[in-house]
């Protein structure tokens, strides 16, 4: 159909004059109302647009802010991703084993620190019960309940078999509902340690030389013998020797002559003894000889008889005879004395006697010999009298980095020097301290003066040393000592960060528990420990890192072998090593020769202190030092010039 | 088998208006062909609700197109029929001029018709979101056959017809138009078979 088939326009359709005026103006009439229709259509749908917009720009605003969290959101989750990575790094690479567990104590997930450790592969690990084979007992399942927390040594088995000891540190994760989701383990590997430890016993108790028990294992074995004696009543008997005309050994054929003798001696006087009985040597030409369980006197008489015998024949050393002799002080127990200190000191006079008397002589103790025993008295009185009077003063010896030449910390020293001139060594008297309780007024003598000085310290380039400070068994025993220390602190105004406090390995094992509370305390000021004398005692670094020390101070004794002591040096490496892996300073004492001071920063022991290094020197040259004349100083205490 | 679209099942008063430019088409229309006084003269014999004041954008009753044609009708004794598919045929001509971008592309008169439920339809919603619109299914039985199945709820197959010739025309193919009116009312079904000469 096209419009041409439409009809065409007919005449009745078509209006007339008139009516074609009323046709426009109704025609005019509906495009008004159109338009107007249409306007108002148009205003509805302006405001409908209007409103659509406002929620456009409503919603647009809220998707503004929902698109800014979702970034922040992004931005959290990738920072957390990276943290991640890093922790996974961390615990990757570290050398400490970490191993994850299920709440049943399952493993989960391994590093390859303990794959290295148990030679096992982490798919081989996985799905295995934690430490099945080292038993942890239902006393670490408890604790981990309790606590969370868990801290010990486990056994732990390798591929081949061979069990191996762990310090293991547990910890739970909790979920939200506060129960265990996972248990996080980390373990060092004891194998080392434990050698170590059992070299260094060995180094503690045995004389490296003669192979002899040294003055330690002596004592020990004097203690156990008078218990015995106590029980079955029988007689014990302690001899003090020493060797006649030693020194013209060394002098004349040098010490590896000396050495050699020594050695001969020893070997003699371990055959001149049973085997119950115990020959030690104290030092120098200095032995002891234990005997236990005797019927009578006689007994020792006929062994000291034998010994100067045994001694007195020619050695021969590089074809050279060389005579010497031994003179012996006896003492017996319970008749003489009854207590291992008043054993020694007595044994000790008899060979003085003995000497006295003329060389290749034994003498039995004899209460005639006490004449001098008033002096212990009178000590007491002079002490007293020499903290009233001022006769203490303090001197101060550097500990200084050699590769840097900076000087880390200062540790004060006592000297006492009578109104008479008369200068009294600390060995002379500390002992005698302790005994009568002078010593803890000492020790805070020591502290606030110390403290007091490193006030007046200038700080160098980098910053002003600490102070360290010896404090005696007897102090770090006293529950009152945080207390003090606090309040000398605050009297001085000294910051607690440079105050270091030294202590010895005997103290803190005399009485573990309470020193332990007492250094917890005294380091939750913010005070340094530093355990002195490392290696002449109990020497279980595994066991004193229970305590909260952060240095450790390797005994001089361990400094004068190296050179010509090679296990010594061996030692004194592992030491190096593993008070590294345990994050402890360690501070060589004794350096004499740069020999030594090479080997030990050879070793990588940074700090060292002895006499090489800058002898001990009154504040006011310390003062000097730290102003920066720093060599010059340094030059004239090495050469002894101001000591 | 006819592709359903879901354009049915509505109420009555629902589908019972129309966009307002069928209307002012319409009345283009008679006004070219008849003049302003048939104009005048269908709506003063119609006598619409809406006065016969209509806007392209507004919406109608559809009753009031349908007394408009009935007016036309009797004014130029003419079946109403012929004229609603001669204005099916005007309208198609007008989409033409009014939307050319519906027609790029798109180079025959199947092409276009089968475009118009899935593309035409399409942009007329988006338009006029309540357009009614009439559905269409499609079939091609055989090559150069289509078929179109009308369905609305406006008895307005005529206009579809109209439509479908002035798209014919429009592209010139040589094209048979076949028209069945299926039995029934609301929906109105109409099956249309176009096939080319």
């Amino acid at each position: 159909m096209k419009r041409d088939e439409l009809p065409a326009p007919t005449a009745s359709a078509a209006a007339t004059g008139g009516d074609e005026l009323a046709l426009l103006q109704r025609q005019l009439q509906r495009e008004r109302r159109a338009r107007k229709s249409a306007e108002a259509l148009l205003e509805t749908k302006s405001r409908e647009v209007y409103a659509a917009n406002q929620r456009l720009l409503g919603l647009n605003a809220e998707l503004g802010a929902a698109n800014d969290g979702l970034r922040s959101e992004v931005e959290l989750r990738r920072q957390a991703e990276r943290h991640l990575t890093i922790y996974a790094e961390a615990v990757r690479s570290t050398g400490e084993a970490v191993i994850v567990t299920d709440p049943q104590g399952t493993i989960i997930e391994v590093n390859p620190a303990y794959e290295h450790f148990v030679g096992r592969a982490r798919e081989e690990l996985i799905g295995q019960r934690l430490y099945a084979d080292g038993g942890p007992d239902a006393t670490l399942w408890n604790a981990l309940r309790e606590s969370g927390h868990w801290t010990g040594e486990l056994l732990d088995r390798r591929r081949n078999g061979e069990s191996f000891p762990s310090w293991v540190l547990i910890n739970a994760l909790r979920d939200d509902s506060g129960a265990a989701s996972h248990y996080v383990c980390v373990a060092r590997d004891m194998t080392a340690l434990k050698q170590s430890e059992q070299q260094l016993k060995r180094l503690a108790f045995y004389d490296t030389l003669t192979q002899l028990p040294n003055r330690a294992l002596f004592n020990d074995r004097l203690g156990i013998a008078l218990e015995a004696a106590r029980r079955s009543g029988k007689l014990t008997a302690v001899a003090y020797l020493d060797l006649d005309r030693f020194k013209d050994v060394n002098d004349t054929l040098g010490h590896p002559a000396g050495d050699r003798l020594l050695v001969e001696v020893a070997d003699r006087l371990s055959r001149c003894v049973r085997s119950c009985d115990t020959v030690a040597r104290m030092g120098g030409d200095e032995f002891t000889i234990l005997m236990t369980q005797l019927d009578g006197q006689a007994d020792a008489i006929a062994v000291a008889e034998r010994v100067i015998d045994a001694v007195s024949r020619p050695v021969s050393i590089g074809g050279h005879p060389v005579c010497v002799g031994a003179s012996m002080g006896l003492v017996f127990f319970p008749e003489d004395a009854d207590t291992s200190d008043e054993l020694h000191r007595r044994a000790d006079i008899a060979l003085y006697e003995a000497k006295q008397g003329g060389r290749s002589q034994y003498r039995l103790f004899d209460a005639s010999m006490l004449g001098k025993d008033g002096e212990r008295m009178s000590l007491t009185v002079m002490i007293d009298a020499a903290l009233k009077q001022g006769e203490f003063r303090l001197v101060y010896q550097p500990i200084v980095c050699p590769a840097s030449g900076r000087i880390d910390s200062v540790e004060a020293l006592l000297r006492w020097q009578r109104s008479t001139g008369e200068t009294v060594a600390p060995g002379q008297f500390i002992r005698h301290a302790e005994e009568c309780g002078l010593i803890r007024r000492i020790d805070c003598w020591v502290l606030e003066n110390a403290c007091a000085a490193a006030m007046r310290w200038q700080a160098g380039a980098h910053g002003a040393p600490r102070v360290c400070v010896n404090l005696s068994a007897v102090s770090v025993q006293q529950t009152a000592m945080p207390r003090l220390i606090a309040s000398i602190l605050e009297r001085t105004g000294l910051a607690p960060d440079r105050l270091e406090l030294e202590i010895t390995e005997t103290a803190v094992i005399a009485n573990p528990e309470a020193v332990r509370r007492v250094l917890d305390e005294i380091v939750a000021l913010g005070v340094g420990l530093s355990l002195d004398d490392f290696g002449t005692g109990y020497s279980s670094l595994s066991y004193l890192t229970r305590f909260p020390i952060q240095c450790v101070k390797l005994d001089r004794s361990f400094v004068e072998r190296i050179g010509n002591d090679a296990p010594c040096e061996e030692v004194i490496r592992s030491v190096l090593e593993l008070t590294r892996k345990l994050g402890l300073r360690v501070i060589a004492e004794g350096i004499e020769q740069p020999a030594q001071q090479e080997f030990l920063a050879r070793m990588g022991c940074e700090l060292m202190q002895g006499f090489y290094l800058g002898r001990p020197m009154p504040e006011a040259q310390l003062q000097a030092l730290l102003g920066g004349r720093h060599a010059e100083v340094l030059e004239c205490t090495a050469t002894g010039s101001t000591s | 088998m006819y592709r359903r679209t879901p354009a049915f099942g509505r109420a009555p008063e629902a589908w019972s208006s129309m966009k307002g430019i069928v209307f002012t088409e319409f009345l283009e229309m008679v006004e070219h062909r008849f003049g302003l006084a048939m104009v005048d003269r269908i709506i003063e014999e119609a006598a619409p609700d809406s006065g016969g004041a209509y806007t392209a954008v507004g919406t109608y009753p559809c009753r009031e197109l349908l007394q408009l044609v009935g007016a036309l009708a009797a004014a130029t004794a003419t079946p109403a029929p012929r004229l609603v598919q001669a204005f099916g045929h005007h309208l198609f001509g007008r989409f033409h001029e009014a939307y050319p971008a519906l027609f790029e592309g798109v180079g025959s008169a199947f092409a276009f018709l089968l475009s118009v439920e899935q593309v035409i339809h399409v942009e007329v919603r988006k338009l006029y979101p309540d357009a009614e619109l009439p559905s269409f299914d499609y079939e091609t039985p055989a090559s150069g056959t289509l078929v179109m199945l009308y369905r609305s709820h406006h008895p307005f197959a005529d206009l579809a017809e109209g439509l479908i010739r002035g798209c014919i025309e429009h592209y010139g193919n040589p094209i048979d138009v076949a028209r069945q009116d299926l039995p029934g009312r609301a929906p109105f079904s109409t099956r249309f078979t176009l096939t080319a000469r």
